[in-house]
């Protein structure tokens, strides 16, 4: 049983494997995952493509030790909900190269291309985006 | 037009292995009808909330398997709304007896989660979140709801104990609910603070099980329902409202609007506040989600849940008694038919056929069903007249 087909994946794969969204230019809300209508303008709203920053910082965390089928041979992992950067919209994603104990709210972090999961033994392997601490901020 | 409860079943809640999902619908529904006097002609339509039956068992098209193992031919119709499937399913009866198209409706739900393994319930479950943004990045639920309870530690100083404090007063309820209860018994907060980890910081004490089981409702038009009832309970306020499916799609991740939403609708509707309610189901999937509901349904004031519930104001006896069947923590929560038994507890209470768990002179309660992470909400409230 596969979870994922490959049209399911291919067609977002523009929206996955980097963080772009879309953006209404009358009210100026930022969407990622992306929008096709803008909940506050509706019809009168403009959405148009948008790139959102690669950096922000953690709103929330857990670790998941109970895994759904795929994610068995990551256990202990982590998920947090990260604020991107310049009032971006919140995304959520795996948080890796961190010691679970350096899990905080407040911890800066920066989007990372990563493997997400195997569906199956035959089935597509996932890429999407992960988040690390930020190790070059300052540079 | 008002519509009352004039009858109700329920299967025992558990690892029902010797039971099929139709073995547990036909069972309730049958106790529901018994419950109510009438006979199965006099029923006019059914409506039988699911979630998964399709990934759980293989099988869809509940709707008519209901009505076929009743030996039915009248309209019958699944309604899906993830967890809040059951009251969603009492909602469309209310509709339809209220529109005047019908009198006597069965309101049912069932759900069979125990035929698969826990890795794939947990991907079957994941469907009811995100699953292009959320599921495909390794989320659960409990992962969800510790997202929930993280913040809500941080926001506002809530402590891991006072979550706990939830599960330890729903499985003492669900002592005196043994007959349908799939935990009855006592834990305490140490045992829950040191049970297995599933989604730090929520331990396996923190979260609802995965359960077999089934309940139905028989609705009747208000004119009708003293023939078949000495006690009939009446549905007085009916309230729904939706979110966005992903969590991180939310303004707060420490309020469900959709309760807001919905209880107020319900509120409204029933001519009622929170202070009116006496006795309430809430919607107890994991332990941060009963905090969460205690202050978005108004009994007490956001970020003050955890100490409302630590300082027993929720228990039996108590302010506002929650969750007196066990709730979904210790009486189980079997996805599909959960509203239907929150219903099936309320009506019992205000019948005053709750046996030790009875809350003396309980005239108005109130069910708080969610889907999801709170995509959906549904509130009833029900009242004795």
């Amino acid at each position: 049983m596969h979870r994922t087909s490959v049209p399911m994946l291919w067609r977002r794969f523009k929206n996955k494997y980097k963080l772009l969204g879309t953006h209404c230019e009358k009210c100026n809300t930022d969407f990622y995952p992306p929008r096709e209508l803008c909940p506050k303008c509706r019809r009168t709203g403009k959405i148009v493509e948008k790139r959102f920053s690669n950096y922000g910082a953690i709103v929330t965390y857990t670790q998941i030790y109970a895994p759904p089928a795929g994610f068995e041979k990551s256990v202990p992992y982590a998920l947090a909900i990260v604020r991107l950067d310049k009032n971006g919209p919140d995304v959520l994603g795996q948080v890796v190269d961190c010691d679970a104990k350096k899990l905080k709210i407040g911890l800066r972090v920066e989007a990372s291309f990563r493997k997400i999961y195997e569906d199956g033994k035959e089935g597509i392997i996932q890429y999407g985006i992960k988040f690390m601490p930020i190790t070059h901020e300052n540079l | 037009m008002r519509v009352a409860a004039i009858g109700l079943g329920l299967t025992k809640f558990g690892e029902l292995w010797n039971k099929s999902l139709r073995d547990i619908a036909l069972e309730a529904g049958m106790k529901a009808i018994n419950d109510a006097n009438i006979g199965s002609s006099d029923l006019d339509a059914m409506f039988i909330g699911n979630m998964s039956a399709g990934r759980f068992c293989g099988q869809e098209h509940l709707g008519a398997l209901v009505a076929d193992q009743a030996g039915l031919s009248i309209p019958s119709t699944r309604v899906e709304g993830a967890c809040a499937s059951g009251s969603l399913a009492l909602r469309q009866g209310l509709f339809s007896i209220m529109s005047g198209m019908h009198d006597i409706v069965f309101v049912g739900g069932a759900e069979k989660m125990t035929d698969i393994s826990t890795e794939f319930a947990t991907v079957g479950l994941m469907g009811a979140a995100d699953e292009e943004w959320e599921g495909f990045h390794g989320l659960t639920f409990p992962g969800l709801y510790a997202l929930m309870a993280r913040r809500h530690m941080h926001d506002f100083g809530t402590t891991h104990e006072q979550l706990a404090a939830a599960a330890v007063k729903n499985h003492h309820n669900a002592t005196m609910n043994a007959d349908v209860a799939q935990y009855p018994f006592e834990i305490s907060i140490d045992k829950v603070l040191n049970s297995t980890m599933i989604a730090d910081p929520l331990t396996l004490l923190d979260c609802s099980p995965l359960t077999d089981g089934a309940a139905a409702i028989i609705l009747c038009r208000e004119d009708l329902a003293k023939k078949y009832c000495d006690t009939p309970v009446y549905v007085t306020g009916s309230g729904q409202a939706s979110d966005t499916l992903a969590l991180h799609d939310r303004a707060s991740l420490t309020e469900l609007k959709a309760t807001v939403d919905a209880s107020k609708a319900a509120y409204k509707m029933a001519g009622v506040s929170s202070k009116e309610i006496d006795v309430c189901e809430v919607h107890d999937c994991f332990t941060i989600a009963e905090v969460m509901a205690t202050e978005d349904l108004g009994f007490c004031k956001k970020g003050a849940g955890g100490k409302f519930i630590e300082d027993g104001n929720t228990q039996i006896g108590s302010k506002i008694p929650i969750n007196t069947s066990g709730g979904l923590k210790a009486c189980g929560h079997p996805v599909g038919a959960t509203g239907i038994k929150q219903a099936a507890e309320i009506v019992a209470q205000l019948r005053g056929d709750a046996g030790k768990r009875q809350i003396d002179g309980a005239k108005t309660g109130m069910t708080h069903n969610i889907g999801g992470s709170g995509a959906t909400c549904v509130v009833n409230i029900f009242r004795r007249f």
